[in-house]
């Protein structure tokens, strides 16, 4: 209990959490792009509504539709909730806001509620029981004009990055042995077979004409290998970047051959990057953040 | 005491006592287990946790099986002058991601298609929106008195073959055995809406 009280508090470098808190905001934000663009249907009372019914799995609470004419409303809080986490303005409380409209709209419309839609209040949650914010945001650039001396912190109280650490390992593993007791070990060509309707992209039709059919069983065998075993990759420190690589080109490929889940495929690469970027590269990116903020630190000692 | 901050703090912390993130952790474990726990199908999560809670944490299924065939749905309106069914464009009415399969309409008849109430408002939405159409301006397909909902399956091609891009066709150029109907406006309902075409269907209870 001890050593995993150790393991969870250990702090880790700050940039980690904000780039989360900068990157996901925005893929979450591409990704209701084009319900924002049409809100009335989206969650507006005008649009065809599901009649009233309960399906505990997949419509577990009635939620009314909002007056068309406060839809607006709603995307702007939206929208604005998200901006200003990016941006490191408020953010524990904007997150907040930004998990919670995303929940009413998850819940209030389930044709249009998707993975996205529905980690986005738990990501939330993670960012407003966070420090995020302490540093490279508004909020910290405002801390600064306040007081020229101010240094922002270096690090932060472990717990929040070991949530986005866990929480990505969760969804591998989990999304593995889905497709373990799914058609992934009995069918050998399920990549292949997904490549065909309108998610494809002139990348996916390529692809499939390019590649083998055993080169696609060969990537089915990799994907499976990979997110069944994702806690042990990313839990050992020398095959740590070398899975971290691999969910890069594994959401890299899916985003540019499954056209809609471009998006999810970017919120995981932002969740990646702030959960496990190498350190090297953290610290080379943390020190050029801060050459900028003060040039004196280039003249050496 | 003044407000300004500290010039330096090294370690960031979201909270001063440390009762919450104990209490943090416990939520996150619930969490992951109730995510764990979904992919691999258990119920356990839903006995004990909320419907409404569970249901943010059906998320890590994706993909599990393979593709049979590309579906795509389709839906038929009842013309009454012509009866005859002719094809209408659910897009008009679910414009958000109007050409692909994480459109509302496909969403509803994927999830929903043999759930009757479900098809049953679908079809009063889409034939008011229709006729609401159709008395504002000529429309391709006039006055409408139900709807006939569809899959179409085409076939996958074979390894190997050559895969071509995928194109939205007519539902009339696909052979009959890749219609699959789900939903159909009794004839009752279809006569007594052409003739009274322009009263709202829920007008007429």
């Amino acid at each position: 209990m001890l050593k995993f009280a150790r393991w969870r508090d250990e702090a880790q470098p700050i940039l980690r959490l904000e780039l989360i808190r900068i990157l996901a905001p925005l893929a979450i934000l591409g990704f209701l792009s084009s319900r924002l663009a049409h809100v009335g249907e989206w969650i507006g009372d005008t649009a065809f509504r599901l009649p009233e019914f309960y399906d505990p799995f997949r419509h577990p609470l009635e939620i009314p539709a909002i007056p068309t004419s406060a839809t607006t409303l709603f995307a702007v809080t939206l929208v604005v909730a998200a901006l200003a986490v990016s941006a490191g303005f408020h953010p524990r409380k904007a997150a907040i806001l930004l998990g919670a409209t995303v929940a009413y709209a998850a819940l209030g419309d389930r044709l249009s509620t998707f993975t996205v839609t529905k980690i986005t209040p738990g990501i939330a949650v993670a960012l407003a029981a966070s420090p995020c914010g302490a540093a490279y945001g508004v909020d910290a650039w405002l801390r600064r004009k306040v007081n020229p001396r101010y240094r922002s912190p270096e690090q932060v109280a472990g717990g929040s990055v070991r949530f986005f650490q866990v929480f990505l390992c969760t969804i591998y593993c989990g999304s593995g042995l889905a497709k373990a007791r799914g058609d992934w070990l009995s069918h050998p060509l399920v990549l292949w077979s997904h490549l065909h309707d309108d998610m494809q992209t002139r990348v996916s039709v390529f692809m499939a004409n390019t590649l083998p059919a055993s080169g696609w069983t060969l990537a089915q065998a990799a994907v499976l290998i990979f997110e069944v075993f994702a806690p042990v990759w990313f839990a050992l420190p020398r095959t740590r970047t070398l899975a971290f690589l691999f969910a890069l080109g594994m959401h890299g490929f899916i985003g540019m051959c499954f056209w809609p889940v471009r998006w999810f495929a970017l919120l995981m690469i932002g969740l990646l990057l702030g959960a496990f970027l190498p350190d090297r590269i953290l610290t080379s990116l943390h020190l050029r953040e801060k050459r900028q903020i003060n040039p004196l630190l280039d003249a050496g000692p | 005491m003044t407000d300004d901050p500290p010039d330096e703090i090294e370690v960031a912390y979201a909270w001063q006592s440390p009762l919450l993130p104990r209490i943090l952790t416990i939520v996150a474990i619930v969490y992951f287990s109730a995510v764990g726990l979904d992919a691999i199908g258990s119920t356990l999560q839903t006995r004990l946790l909320p419907n409404v809670l569970t249901y943010f944490t059906q998320v890590a299924g994706l993909f599990p099986s393979a593709a049979v065939a590309v579906i795509d749905y389709r839906v038929e309106g009842w013309d009454c002058k012509a009866s005859l069914w002719k094809e209408i464009d659910p897009r008009v009415d679910f414009p958000m991601d109007a050409d692909s399969k994480e459109n509302r309409f496909y969403r509803a008849m994927q999830f929903f298609r043999q759930r009757r109430p479900v098809m049953i408002a679908l079809e009063e939405f889409l034939v008011d929106r229709h006729n609401a159409r159709v008395q504002r301006a000529a429309q391709e397909v006039g006055v409408i008195g139900g709807i006939r909902t569809q899959s179409i399956r085409i076939p996958l091609p074979q390894p190997g073959n050559k895969v071509t891009p995928y194109e939205r066709r007519p539902v009339a150029s696909y052979p009959t055995e890749e219609h699959h109907y789900w939903y159909l406006t009794p004839l009752s309902r279809r006569e007594e809406r052409c003739s009274h075409p322009f009263t709202s269907s829920g007008d007429q209870g």
